[in-house]
């Protein structure tokens, strides 16, 4: 059983690529973070399990519904929340609430309120009143209360400050959800990947590139920091490598499931010394996604 | 629904208030300057088109922030049906137009009536209603151009023109608003789903939103078309209207001469061997013409007036204006707006009705088989002829020497002119059956002789939109009313055959479909729509069209088979839509396009390789 599961999940549009044959399987329960860089085919991929847009190909469904053929009931148990926290600005909170809770079968009021509680707005506050913060806020309680099977939040404190950042934070990780709730979580903020995340999932270019939880992921990249007494050699042909960069003379490699025979390797090449280390998190993603972009470049000579 | 409903009249109240309150205003200082239940049908379809613009501006506007990605996915998903959302959101646009379009108007009248002595008919009630219903239109077409978001789609705007844009009576025009209205609302809501540009599942869905994108892509095709293909003539200098000497033996040679050039061009075709002493009469001859004055007469409780319906009696200072509720003209003082009494048949009090509604023109009354003329002095109608229905009077008398010449649409009348007080009824000499279709006539050349009448027929004013038989008859009548033929020649085309058929060989089914009887506005009167029916589709096309329409069909159904070649659509659907281009033509594939976007072209290759674990 499966929150959300597509297959060979394609699309193309405008003659690019953003979907390029997805096989994702979302098993139900805990939360699931998505990441990636700009155009990796995150917010694509929400619009097709909406049924928002329909797939080039590949098959797309959401808890166990093809998404195309998602039911207005269906619809009802996936709670979404978008960076852009898009509410009625002409409706005051309670109407809204008020709207909502005539909508949506199993609204919860008591977890509204619990959620609402975080975040200093008054009910016959205008939705238009709210700053950002306040306006994500009224969102996500809005769709927690709705008491979700599936809650999609993509990029939901995007452009929130840090105190707002966190007053989402705390009132996402301390609500008590329903036992098989599922919650996918799209993000950039890598410490709030951290914090909340059960499982990281990262998409690169509309494929995926890794799903593992955070620590396994964190356990398979390492730094290795070699000393190159001359020019640094062509480091392009080495196992797992993600990321090169060099620092004040020494050369920062970035490697993926790599064990202690990668420093073997590098004194091969002349290293004169080397070091592994251990990456967090937001470093070991950041060369995991930067792979395409610096692997066969030139590197500069060693000072 | 119910809570969308409030929220989204929630969203515009303070606007709608506000914009009831101007509305009302500007109805009002309009109500003084002049009396606008009276206008004519061109300012009231200026107006008209004013609250088609004030409906569909107010669709982009409110679709215009929801059809964006984030808000359209706030909107849409809930448990909740997109219809249903559909019909939340446009039951409250519809309160907030009667609103701000329905209330003012209504307020305007009704005050009018109510306070003034100016005439209010029941019609004018009607107008309201008839107001707001297209401009709910006018929303649904901006609904459904802002969701389907491609610039084509405003083609639909069309069908509320072509459907609604009528003279007819009120409750006459209900059925074809109501059939707009339902059509455009199951293309607007057929466009509310969460992939807003996907094509119609169901094949009913599919009809629903092809049948009025069908119309305009028609109409749109065939005016842009003829504009487009008119302004190329003009820039080449060959234009037949736009030429200084215009193509010889043709229609507009034929209009634009005099009344002796047309005799002179007519018995130059002659064989008549009186035809050359003629020839040389002619340019001695004082030459008249009869024109019809009107192709069509109001109908009662019409929606808009197809001209004034007034007329001042300048020595006492009233002005006289038709009530289509008492069928008599009712008179109100110019100066303090007192009630005058009314106008009857039979004269000033007289409780007599018309038996149609007028059409007025000078001192002359006239309604489709009576026509009265008006004695200032006596202050009554004189009726001074009748013909009998089904015929119908197209022009007031024509004195053109000791006889008078009324226009019926079959027949010439000739009468011996009576003296001015019309105290003797007049005497009918004789009538010329017309040579040719009431609906091709342009104008009648008389030329007075010392022994007969010349009498020129120039029945080529529908030539351009491929209407047959046009030509120019001239007769020569006896004094005794016996018509003997003198010359008859076909004039030639000025345009191409394919401008003249273009509205038949870009879609022939569909140009068969429009003829039907009522339900596109033609604008004439005298030809009974059944056998304008037949007539129509009956038509002889020349092969050179015929050639014309079945390679339209067959490029736009080989067109069709490209665009569906990549679009991931079942084959009996590909089929289905090549089939449907084929038949119903160019049009069809403006729809095809508008409603099924191509598939993907062939696949990009892959990014490059990074490490995969899963």
């Amino acid at each position: 059983m499966y929150a959300i599961d597509t297959r060979d999940l394609c699309l193309r549009y405008r003659g690019k690529s953003a979907l390029d044959h997805l096989t994702l399987a979302l098993p139900r329960g805990g939360i699931h973070a998505i990441v990636g860089a700009n155009g990796a085919g995150k917010s694509s991929l929400f619009r097709i399990l909406l049924g928002f847009t329909a797939p080039t190909s590949g098959s797309a469904r959401v808890l166990d519904c093809d998404s195309g053929a998602l039911t207005p009931a269906l619809r009802g148990r996936i709670g979404f929340v978008n960076e852009e926290h898009t509410l009625p600005g002409w409706m005051r909170i309670a109407e809204l609430a008020s709207m909502q809770a005539r909508q949506y079968p199993r609204w919860n009021g008591e977890r509204y309120a619990q959620v609402l509680r975080n975040f200093n707005v008054q009910a016959d506050q205008k939705i238009a009143q709210l700053s950002r913060g306040e306006r994500a806020g009224v969102n996500l309680a809005l769709a927690l209360a709705q008491s979700p099977d599936l809650l999609i939040l993509d990029e939901p404190t995007l452009g929130l400050d840090v105190v707002a950042k966190r007053a989402f934070l705390e009132a996402l990780l301390f609500i008590t959800l329903e036992e098989d709730a599922t919650i996918v979580y799209c993000s950039h903020q890598m410490e709030e990947i951290e914090r909340v995340a059960d499982n990281l999932v990262i998409l690169e270019r509309g494929a995926l590139r890794h799903m593992s939880p955070p620590g396994d992921f964190c356990e398979r990249v390492h730094l290795w920091v070699a000393e190159f007494p001359f020019r640094v050699p062509d480091l392009s042909s080495l196992p797992g490598l993600l990321e090169v960069r060099l620092i004040d003379g020494l050369t920062h490699l970035m490697v993926f499931d790599q064990g202690d025979d990668f420093g073997s390797r590098l004194r091969l090449l002349g290293a004169r010394s080397v070091h592994q280390s251990a990456v967090g998190l937001d470093r070991a993603i950041n060369g995991f996604l930067a792979r395409g972009h610096v692997a066969n470049a030139s590197l500069p000579t060693a000072a | 629904m119910k809570e969308l409903f409030l929220s989204e009249l929630r969203r515009f109240r303070a606007a709608a208030l506000v914009a009831t309150a101007i509305h009302l205003v500007l109805q009002l200082c309009a109500g003084r300057l002049v009396d606008p239940l009276l206008l004519s049908w061109q300012p009231h379809a200026v107006f008209l088109l004013f609250y088609v613009l004030c409906g569909f501006g107010f669709a982009v506007y409110q679709f215009g922030t929801y059809r964006q990605p984030s808000r359209w996915i706030w909107l849409l998903h809930r448990p909740l049906a997109p219809q249903r959302v559909g019909a939340a959101l446009a039951l409250a646009s519809s309160c907030l137009i009667l609103l701000a379009i329905g209330l003012p108007l209504l307020l305007a009248v009704g005050l009018t009536d109510v306070l003034s002595t100016r005439t209010v008919d029941a019609r004018h009630y009607t107008m309201v209603l008839f107001v707001v219903l297209f401009c709910l239109n006018g929303w649904l077409a901006g609904a459904y151009v802002m969701l389907n978001g491609r610039l084509s789609a405003t083609v639909v705007v069309l069908l509320p023109v072509l459907l609604m844009g009528r003279l007819a009576a009120g409750a006459d025009l209900l059925l074809p608003g109501a059939i707009c209205t339902a059509l455009l609302a199951g293309l607007a809501l057929g466009a509310f789903k969460p992939e807003r540009t996907a094509p119609p599942r169901r094949l009913p869905a599919l009809l629903a939103a092809g049948l009025p994108l069908q119309l305009g892509f028609y109409f749109t095709l065939l005016w842009a078309g003829s504009l487009a293909f008119q302004y190329g003539e003009m820039l080449l200098g060959v234009h037949p209207l736009n030429r200084p000497v215009p193509p010889a033996g043709g229609h507009t040679e034929l209009t634009r001469a005099d009344g002796r050039a047309a005799f002179e061009l007519g018995l130059a075709a002659s064989t008549d061997p009186r035809a050359a002493h003629w020839a040389r009469q002619v340019p001695l001859l004082d030459i008249e013409s009869v024109s019809p004055m009107t192709r069509q007469f109001p109908v009662r409780h019409q929606i808009t007036n197809l001209d004034s319906l007034q007329w001042m009696d300048e020595e006492r200072h009233t002005a006289w204006t038709f009530s289509h509720d008492s069928m008599r003209f009712e008179g109100a003082d110019l100066h303090t707006g007192a009630a005058r009494g009314s106008f009857g048949a039979g004269g000033e009090g007289s409780p007599l009705p018309f038996d149609a509604v007028p059409f007025v023109f000078e001192n002359w009354i006239m309604t489709p088989h009576r026509l009265y003329r008006r004695d200032p002095v006596a202050r009554r109608f004189t009726d001074v002829l009748s013909v009998p229905a089904p015929e119908m009077l197209l022009s007031a008398p024509k004195e053109i020497g000791p006889r008078w010449y009324v226009l019926t649409d079959r027949r010439l009348l000739v009468f011996a002119r009576p003296d001015d007080s019309l105290a003797q009824p007049v005497r009918l000499l004789y009538s010329i059956a017309l040579p040719g279709r009431v609906t091709g006539l342009e104008r009648v050349d008389v030329a007075p002789l010392l022994d007969g009448t010349l009498l020129s027929f120039n029945h080529g004013r529908k030539m351009a939109e491929g209407e047959p038989d046009a030509r120019q008859t001239v007769l020569f009548v006896d004094e005794a009313g016996h018509a003997q033929p003198v010359a008859d020649r076909a004039l030639t085309h000025d345009f191409a055959a394919p401008f003249e058929h273009k509205a038949w060989w870009i879609s022939p089914v569909t140009h068969a479909v429009l003829a039907l009887p009522a339900l596109i506005e033609n604008g004439d009167v005298g030809v009974p729509q059944r056998s304008a029916f037949a007539d129509i589709v009956g038509q002889r096309r020349p092969p050179e069209v015929v050639a014309w329409a079945i390679g339209a069909a067959l490029l736009s159904s080989f067109a069709a088979w490209t665009w569906l070649r990549h679009a991931r659509v079942s084959a009996a659907r590909r089929y289905g839509w090549t089939l449907a281009v084929l038949l119903l033509g160019l049009p069809c594939l403006g729809v095809l396009a508008l409603l099924q976007p191509r598939g993907a072209a062939a696949r990009a290759p892959a990014p490059a390789g990074v490490p995969v674990a899963a």
